[in-house]
């Protein structure tokens, strides 16, 4: 230890002692010891034996000390004292190299922190608790997945204990996320939800109901629609069934007029009882009864929409406080008839779609609605949620999505009630339908197995393909051809539909010629899909660096053709002239964009800076040279083919200024940068007295004195 | 521009004249018979208040529907899930019937159990029966409830007084909440 004797000392005895101490301790065990040039700490590190030793000593008097001590042991000592020296500047650099300082470190801090906790424990916690927070806030950025693995082993423990401690602030606590966390799911993977939730679905949403029943039925409804829907595809399939086993005089003509019309009987019979029309569609707020949407027939006496909602609404209410069991969770209103009219109600959770219709609507139409329901509520349940009686406020897309629905009805309506085609049609084919028994009956039985054969090899074929098994696709005779039949909504399909029936056919028998009978329907476009649609590849786009675009979805009522109503409009910026065309091409493909509107500028970042002077001066004020030239520089390694024009400015009016100021201003912009390391060919400089554009003789003085930058594009020499 | 539409409630005791109320303001219309209002009926009234210096949304109307709910009696009270929605309700009492008057306050607590931040009228109804109306609206209402309202009327259906008034000032309190 230094005493103040020793510190009194002075410098010369300092220099003696260092090299000594180096001689007497070893190197290896306290490399970070070898004092160099912290005089400071040497004297403590000297062993206090030593110093009385070397007191009385001079230097000359040690030199010769040391040779008579050490002799020819001092070469390894000073090859000793090279490799410490080196071995510290290793450390040194090492201490800017945080990763190396890790791993030196990372063995020593476990022991540390041990023994800290042995010996202080409270002390060790509250010197850690106020990081811990921060540590799992960086950890999970840094790393989501490894501190998730870390996380998931504790926390569902820690919740179950959460639970059974205080069950009431959880629930409290997680209540009102849940609804828009199953939104937000629902939209990112609807199949995941439906899996994870069905265990323990019905407790949850029976507690969330009693929490908050609006929000809840809302976030559910896309979900409960087509659970109930796929249900009904059930139960149609099973009159399917039932009806193919009538066999009545009048069942087997329809029968065969199924058979040749290449429909289901169900439809048939369907079709033959259809006679409805859709009179108006009211999309209504819940609570207050209020009319947010409507679509009415033009041509039938108008309806006084807002009274019909109010009392609807009301009636509503009424059922739900008389009739309606008091412990049924949701019950509402379906349907009410009326003679020949009726009125079906689809209830969501702030809103309610009342659809007016003279005639049962078919199953078609009702699927329909419920589907646009649906998705209305997915996209726009919040602006709907947060309506004030301010019609005008909601997206007016909304009223366009109806108005589609109505037309798409009523076009179903207007089809089903085309007249049936002529009799002897009907007596032809029955005739061909006799042919074909009598035929079949002379060819004899393995015949005829044999065809039935063809056409179950056909059929399971379609169903075996994933994206055709959606649609209703078949297979039957026409003579001796075989008829691929069905629809579908896009020519590709008709194409592969086609492709896949007939592979399966040419396996069983390679002869049979087979017919395309698919039509592919061009089915009207959806604008709330098509502006979901937009909506997610803006989002794409926009994960480009660089890419900052808005997309708007328009509804054109005026355009011509149905399918080229929808309008987009691009705004915004992107780095690349190329990516204008490729954006443009992604959104003109989605179906229900008819027109596109591009105000897309490309913007290249850097080359709009602008470095600016003090009155007079050729260098840009200090603050621009620092924080200015290196984006510049930036942009030019980043794109190796652009070259740069630098412009100068100074306005005539400038003390000293004008042409020839404004070039320096230019010439010494352009230096910094070839300093930088930007090869000169890329830059050219130049400079005006004109004022920059965007900028006047009114605006500020400063701005009229600046340099900036236009891009030349690489293929056009410099102008 | 389209109208802003927005639900409106008339609530009170049996008889008071809420229906009398609003068929003078939507058919301006009055009549001595009394049918009791079973249920709800909903009327419906633009008020033009486009141009009305204390619109904030200057060149817009706004649209009333008009709940006319059945009057509160000894048998039965107001269905809350009527006044579901409404951001604004007139309450309306009877000038020769105390009691009505007094009860103004169990009115006002029902509305607000069902719309928190819904706006309150108060009609005092029948003031063409009534010598001094304004004397007697002092001494029978109690200036708690008075306070709760953001206006106070003495109205009367047959005469029609205050009565558009009155429609005219909670349509323009909801277009400023709105
Ligand atoms: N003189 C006078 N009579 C009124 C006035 N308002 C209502 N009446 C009469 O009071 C009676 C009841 O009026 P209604 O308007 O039907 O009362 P209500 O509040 O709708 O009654 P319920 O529907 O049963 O709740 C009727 O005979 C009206 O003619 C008024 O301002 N002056
Ligand atoms: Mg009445």
């Amino acid at each position: 230890m230094a005493t103040d004797d020793q510190e009194r000392r002075g410098f010369k005895g300092w220099r003696s002692r260092r090299q000594w101490a180096i001689a007497t301790s070893a190197p290896e065990q306290r490399p970070e010891t070898a004092p160099q040039d912290r005089p400071a700490a040497a004297p403590e590190e000297t062993p206090a034996a030593a110093d009385s030793a070397i007191d009385e000593a001079t230097d000359a008097g040690l030199q010769v000390l040391q040779e008579l001590l050490l002799g020819d042991r001092t070469a390894t000592i000073d090859a000793r004292l090279e490799q410490l020296r080196e071995k510290q500047q290793e450390l040194e650099h090492h201490y800017y190299d945080p990763k190396a300082v890790i791993n030196w470190l990372a063995p020593l801090i476990d022991r540390v922190i041990h023994e800290k906790i042995r010996s202080s424990r409270d002390e060790m916690c509250q010197s850690l608790t106020p990081l811990i927070d921060e540590l799992i806030y960086q950890r999970s950025r840094e790393d989501r997945r490894a501190m998730s693995r870390a996380l998931a082993e504790i926390v569902p423990a820690a919740i179950e204990r959460c639970i059974a401690d205080s069950p009431q602030t959880i629930a409290k606590a997680l209540a009102p996320e849940v609804a828009d966390a199953i939104r937000l799911q629902i939209e990112l993977d609807r199949e995941a939800i439906i899996d994870t939730l069905a265990p323990e679905m019905g407790r949850s949403i029976k507690r969330q109901i009693e929490l908050e029943r609006d929000s809840m039925v809302d976030a559910l409804y896309p979900v409960i629609g087509n659970t109930i829907r796929k249900y009904m595809r059930e139960v149609v399939r099973t009159i399917n069934e039932k009806v193919s086993t009538a066999l009545t005089a009048e069942g087997i003509g329809r029968k065969i007029r199924a058979r040749v019309q290449g429909v289901s009987e169900a439809e048939l019979i369907l079709r033959e009882s259809i006679d409805f029309e859709v009179m108006a569609a009211l999309l209504i707020h819940k609570s207050s009864g209020l009319v947010m949407v409507e679509v009415q027939r033009e041509d039938g006496h108008l309806l006084e929409s807002e009274m019909f909602a109010g009392m609807l609404t009301a009636i509503g209410s009424f059922v739900r406080d008389c009739i309606a069991e008091p412990d049924a969770a949701v019950s509402d209103l379906n349907e009410i008839e009326y003679g020949e009219s009726r009125i079906l109600v689809e209830m969501t959770g702030y809103c309610y779609l009342a659809t007016i219709t003279r005639g049962d609507l078919p199953k078609a139409a009702i699927d329909q609605l419920r589907r646009t329901l649906q998705r209305l509520v997915l996209y726009y349940g919040r602006e709907m949620e947060a309506f004030n009686g301010d019609r005008a406020a909601l997206p007016p897309i909304i009223q366009q999505s109806l108005q589609n629905l109505v037309d798409s009805c009523n076009e179903m309506a207007s089809k089903a009630k085309k007249p049936p085609g002529p009799p002897w049609l009907l007596v032809a084919l029955l005739g061909g339908a006799a042919a074909v028994v009598m035929l079949s009956t002379l060819w004899g039985g393995w015949q005829a197995q044999r065809r039935s054969a063809l056409l179950t090899a056909a059929r399971g074929a379609l169903a075996d393909r994933p994206e055709l098994a959606i649609y209703n696709l078949g297979a039957r005779f026409e003579g001796g051809a075989i008829a691929v039949t069905g629809r579908v909504p896009q020519e590709r399909l008709k194409t592969l539909a086609f492709d896949v029936a007939a592979a399966a056919i040419a396996a069983a028998d390679g002869d049979r010629r087979v017919v395309n009978r698919i039509q592919a329907v061009r089915q009207p476009p959806d604008p709330v899909a098509a502006a979901a649609e937009v909506a997610r590849l803006t989002a794409i786009f926009n994960e480009q660096p660089g890419t900052r675009i808005q997309a708007r979805y328009q509804i054109n009522p005026s355009a011509a053709d149905s399918a080229a109503i929808g309008v987009v409009v691009l705004d915004g910026q992107t780095l690349q002239g190329k990516d204008l065309q490729t954006f443009e091409r992604a959104y003109a493909r989605i179906p229900g964009v008819g027109n596109l509107e591009n105000r897309l500028r490309v913007v290249r970042p850097g080359t709009e800076t602008r470095l600016y002077f003090g009155v007079g001066s050729p260098q840009p004020v200090a603050i621009d040279t620092r924080y200015k030239i290196d984006p510049v520089r930036r942009f030019l390694v980043a794109n190796p083919a652009a070259r740069l024009r630098i412009i100068g400015h100074s306005p005539a009016d400038e003390p000293n200024g004008g042409d020839g100021l404004a070039r320096d201003r230019a010439e010494r912009v352009r230096a910094a940068l070839i300093a930088e390391g930007i090869a000169p060919q890329r830059l050219a400089a130049s400079g005006t007295s004109a004022d920059p554009p965007q900028v006047s003789a009114s605006d500020p003085q400063w701005t009229r004195r600046c340099v900036r930058f236009e891009t030349v594009p690489p293929e056009r020499p410099f102008p | 521009m389209t109208d802003i539409s927005q639900k409106i409630c008339l609530v009170g005791d049996f008889g008071v004249g809420k229906t009398s109320l609003i068929r003078r303001f939507v058919d301006r219309q009055f009549s001595d018979r009394y049918l009791s209002t079973v249920g709800v009926k909903i009327s419906r009234r633009q008020v033009e208040v486009a141009e009305h210096p204390s619109n904030p949304l200057p060149g817009r109307n706004i649209q009333l529907l008009i709940w006319d709910l059945e009057g509160r009696s000894k048998f039965k009270g107001v269905a809350p899930s009527y006044l579901q929605g409404a951001k604004g309700v007139i309450i309306v009492s009877d000038l020769t019937r105390p009691e009505t008057v007094r009860g103004v306050g169990d009115h006002i607590d029902l509305f607000h159990s069902v719309n928190a931040q819904g706006a309150v009228a108060l009609a005092l109804n029948k003031a063409d029966l009534v010598a001094d109306p304004a004397r007697e609206a002092k001494s029978l209402l109690d200036p708690q409830q008075y306070r709760r309202a953001f206006a106070t009327y003495l109205t009367s259906a047959k005469s029609g007084i205050h009565v558009d008034e009155i429609f005219e000032a909670i349509a323009l309190k909801l277009l400023t909440q709105a």
